[in-house]
């Protein structure tokens, strides 16, 4: 496995009292506008196929067959945050044995009449009546040969129901359907960075917009080779957009960048929240579902948070829905960092953690990442006690040397957000009437953030002034959308994403066209010339 | 959306039943002798299991001395097995020692395979330090090729909180070979599954079941070997070894040995911290039925991971591990200062955690051996290796715990092998040679195991 370039985090050997360097050194290749040579032709990076994830597998599934699977294959790896990542996901024995249980269960789960829809024929199968199928099922024109194979399995079954499924069993576990081999557009030199053909363009689209395989629409357009017209793309792209689709992508994305999958695990002293992680996790995703359409900046500052219905009353509102929007005081609470389960999440189970607020912060919104702790440190937070808050606590223990050198980039973000306790509620002092200091000096770590803030308010809607900021999501989307590391050759797209999604002042529908249409989703480089 | 009956849910309620199911003769294959092709050694069944618990002990509560007994260590739950043990002491991990990377990596990368660590550097772990995954095939994986006959299985990786923090070099112990770990399963549900689907049908559906699966995987095998001719080489390695779980899984859909009883599907016990005993017994339990099928004859227990972070509130201990580690008394503080009651404190604690693991092994050891296997039982044909990533909580990778529980057949020594002054680590041998006396035991005859260079010396005097 050659990693030459792969984006790892970048290793700061300590902080030593300055963050100089680290605020220098991003992680990943220098992406920085200047050093974008514009004479050059457009350019991408080299990867090996993508491999379907858990999620893309099971609504790959489902829109071919109308058969949602009914088991979750093994969690993927994750690499800077994502589990697409095609240089490191990969089949295993674990996901192979399941995957062969879950094609079994949905070829199964099928009768002659649902085989007949989905397939395309029942009593008259044949290589010719089964190509629109495996176009649908493989996302492009499979070779002769791998045709005839696969038809042979229902020409030469006893009957035409059991030969369906059979079929249908094969596909979900074979090569072209788990993987996305991609090919240059023909007649390109394959010297360089070439256009992706149509089908694969096709596949891109579809799996970063909706996780999922294209639609027939798609694959007609790429079977005359017009979606690679820049028209026609934008039509599409803009259509996709509308699609209801669209949300698994979403959704997916949030989950991925914002680690909700530890919400729903939540488990917290108070007993008043005992069993509350499933709803924390509902109540977030519904706060992006509702908040996505209107830009980075409402997701980063409004103060209307979705909470499912047993929630709202812990937090003072009369539910209005099993799961609605909430007015909360917006000098107190501000986008989805301050949302009751993003701030519970980042906490431990009796107090808050300054430290995971601090450093959730640069990792995903800043993209710029603290050094791990020294091995010998004892992590164990201090003792709650009533007569401190947790600020004090934590300065005592992390604001001496030699921690101080590092814990001073995080720890006053996460102080910040001291009027949240562990379940995410709003204080103001601590048990015994200590009043909370929210009011603290963030370090200049990246363009547009660096100053004193009175609190959590105020400091969102520096995030969401702040370039650095968006570029930073605009840049996890990319890679999201890629499903690879980002590399040098791709300083042109992250450019452009970057410049759209500012422009558009943070509309992702402009930041998904941008990535749509820039030269990483729409160039391919074959493996001899990576 | 539509939601099929899974397979797995037409399988509730099998338990209990006696089932005498006839072995497939066809899956046979034709192998030079007949022990090599039913996996014996010098003519009978061996079994191992790996039992792995990170970051540790205490040493100076966890080894007895010499022929003395465990009343009194971290060990005491264990006494009743006392004279079917043996302990090892002055052993290192020098493959980990030479390897990039920090120590939970290293060691838990190193441990089982003796190899150094790949330095590619894609896993941060404390401290900024970088590591790879581990280089070399693991030595419960070697045995098990050596092992297995016809079982269905080559081996079981069961986790308890095994993958709780992904999969990195810290949370894998058994490698198949370079770069390619295996991932422990955790849901005891997801175990019984594996092991037991299909049992509750009778032998003529389950050959056309067979036959079934098997057109399956000759098409999709057929689509792989057509379709690696037409992509790159990286996306043909990546093919290859897809194709190879494959090929391994077709053994899979056979019969299961005679005479064996299925046991109850476990019940579903969520992912929550206080289910940890429960998890752990049912794993022990599923793992004590697939030998007693002969379904496989090597395993793995990994509780949580290298560098590991579990809290244990069933002992009401709900410390952070990796931090309540670091705050016990280091390997030579026997006596720990009554003055320091913090430390003393961290570190009573830390020792009700080994206890508490030492508990679970005797209940396997039981298990075993309340489980007949021809004459005996089946612990008189296993050996379970006790082991962790590194020699205590404060990163040690020398006087590395390394335990026997049974012989493996009569073919382990038993008592209390000192090979250095525990202290002086300069003269510890290194565990590589531990492992070729493992793999000897199990009739592969090799003087090396991992890195060669490692090996000088030979097997250690562990055989009988």
């Amino acid at each position: 496995m050659t990693r030459v370039w792969i984006g790892l985090a970048m290793v700061i050997g300590g902080c030593e009292g300055t963050f100089d360097r680290l605020s220098e050194t991003p992680r990943g290749p220098d992406l920085r506008e200047e050093l974008i040579d514009e004479s050059a032709p457009p350019d991408v990076a080299w990867a090996p196929s993508g491999f379907l994830t858990t999620r893309q597998f099971a609504f790959a599934t489902y829109d071919l067959l109308g058969v949602m699977p009914a088991e979750d294959l093994p969690a993927e790896n994750r690499v800077d945050l994502f589990v697409n990542n095609a240089f490191q996901h990969e089949a295993s024995l674990l996901s192979e044995d399941i995957r062969a249980a879950i094609a079994e269960d949905v070829a199964a789960s099928m009768n002659s009449e649902s085989l007949a829809t989905r397939v395309g024929c029942l009593d008259d199968c044949s290589v010719a009546t089964l190509a629109p199928f495996f176009q649908r099922a493989f996302r492009r024109e499979l070779p002769a040969d791998e045709q005839e194979a696969l038809s042979t399995l229902v020409t030469e079954a006893d009957n035409p129901v059991e030969g369906l499924r059979l079929l249908i069993e094969v596909v979900l576990r074979s090569p072209q359907f788990l993987y996305r081999f991609e090919e240059p557009q023909t007649g390109s030199t394959p010297d360089r960075a070439s256009p992706i053909d149509d089908f694969g363009l096709a596949s891109r689209l579809s799996f970063f917009l909706w996780n999922s395989g294209p639609d027939e629409r798609l694959l007609d357009l790429a079977s005359s080779n017009a979606l690679s017209d820049p028209a026609t793309l934008r039509t599409e792209v803009a259509r996709m957009l509308d699609d209801e689709r669209f949300g698994r992508s979403v959704m997916s994305f949030h989950e991925q960048w914002l680690s909700l999958d530890a919400m729903s695990r939540l488990e917290k002293s108070d007993p008043t929240f005992a069993g509350a992680g499933t709803s924390w996790r509902e109540s977030f995703d519904g706060f992006i579902a509702t908040t996505f359409d209107r830009g980075l900046r409402e997701l980063l500052t409004t103060s209307e948070l979705a909470l499912t219905e047993d929630l709202a009353p812990l937090y003072g509102f009369e539910p209005t829905a099993p799961l609605a929007s909430y007015r909360f005081a917006p000098e107190e609470r501000a986008g989805l960092l301050s949302h009751p389960a993003m701030m519970a999440k980042l906490a431990f189970a009796d107090q808050d953690s300054p430290i995971a607020r601090g450093v959730f912060v640069m990792e995903r919104l800043l993209c710029r990442e603290p050094p791990p702790p020294p091995m010998d440190v004892d992590l164990t937070p201090p003792p709650v006690d009533p007569d401190s808050t947790s600020r004090e606590r934590f300065d005592t223990l992390t604001g001496v040397e030699p921690c101080v050198g590092c814990h001073q980039l995080f720890n006053p973000i996460g102080y910040l957000f001291g009027n949240f306790d562990a379940t995410g509620r709003y204080i103001e002092t601590s048990e015994s009437g200590r009043p909370i200091e929210a009011e603290a000096t963030v370090l200049n770590l990246v363009e547009g953030v660096g100053s004193t803030y009175s609190g959590p308010v105020e400091f969102a809607h520096t995030l969401a002034d702040s370039p650095a900021v968006s570029h930073c999501v605009a840049e996890h989307w990319l890679r999201y959308a890629v499903g690879r590391p980002l590399h040098a050759r791709d300083a042109r797209s992250v450019h452009e994403a970057r410049t759209a999604f500012d422009d558009s002042d943070g509309d992702f529908r402009e930041l998904m066209r941008a990535i749509a249409e820039s030269p990483a989703f729409r160039l391919h480089r074959i493996e001899e010339d990576r | 959306m539509i939601k099929p009956l899974s397979r797995r849910t037409v399988l509730r309620g099998v338990g209990g039943s006696v089932l005498a199911l006839p072995f497939l003769e066809a899956m046979r294959s034709r192998r030079a002798s007949a022990d090599e092709v039913d996996g014996l050694v010098d003519g009978r069944i061996q079994r191992l299991i790996v039992v792995f618990k990170g970051n540790g002990m205490h040493q100076p509560s966890f080894y007895p001395e010499p022929g003395g007994t465990f009343v009194g260590t971290t060990l005491e739950p264990l006494e009743a097995y006392r004279d079917r043990s043996l302990i090892l002491d002055g052993v290192k991990l020098q493959s980990a020692l030479d390897s990039e990377g920090e120590m939970h990596q290293t060691g838990m990368g190193s441990l089982l395979s003796g190899r150094r660590l790949q330095n590619t550097g894609e896993f941060s772990g404390g401290g900024g330090a970088t590591a790879g995954w581990g280089n070399g095939i693991t030595i419960d994986q070697t045995i098990a090729e050596r092992v297995r006959g016809n079982t269905r299985f080559k081996s079981l990786e069961l986790g308890i909180r095994a993958n709780v923090i992904g999969s990195e070099v810290r949370t894998r112990l058994n490698y198949r070979g370079p770069g390619d770990p295996i991932s422990p399963v955790d849901n005891p549900q997801e175990v019984f599954d594996r092991l037991f689907a299909g049992v509750d049908t009778d032998a003529e559906e389950r050959e056309r079941l067979r036959q079934r699966r098997q057109r399956v995987v000759d098409a999709v095998q057929d689509q792989f070997r057509r379709v690696r001719q037409r992509v790159g080489t990286t996306d043909q390695q990546r093919l290859d070894r897809h194709l190879s779980f494959i090929d391994e899984l077709e053994t899979r859909v056979g019969g299961m040995g005679a005479g064996c009883v299925a046991p109850e599907r476990p019940r579903d016990f969520g992912t929550s911290r206080d289910a940890v005993p429960d998890i752990s017994r049912a794993q022990i339990d599923l793992l004590v039925s697939a030998f007693a099928c002969d379904l496989t004859r090597v395993g793995s227990l990994q509780y949580s991971t290298g560098a590991y972070h579990i809290r244990f509130p069933w002992l009401g201990d709900d410390n952070q591990g990796h931090s309540l580690g670091h705050a016990t008394a280091r390997r030579d503080e026997a006596a720990v200062d009554p003055n320091d009651r913090d430390k003393t404190e961290r570190t009573r604690l830390w020792n009700n955690r080994i206890r508490w693991y030492a508990g679970e092994i005797a209940y396997l050891l039981q298990r075993l051996e309340e489980t007949p296997d021809g004459d005996g039982s089946l612990l008189d044909s296993t050996a379970v290796l006790w082991t962790s990533e590194n020699a205590n909580p404060h990163h040690y990778l020398t006087r590395i715990p390394f335990v026997f529980f049974g012989t493996a057949g009569g073919k382990l020594q038993t008592g209390m092998k000192q090979y250095a002054d525990p202290f002086d680590s300069r003269n510890h041998v290194n565990h590589n040679r531990m492992l070729v006396a493992l793999q000897q035991a199990y009739g592969i005859e090799s003087n090396t195991f991992g890195e060669p260079e490692y090996c000088e010396g030979g097997a250690l005097d562990i055989l009988r």
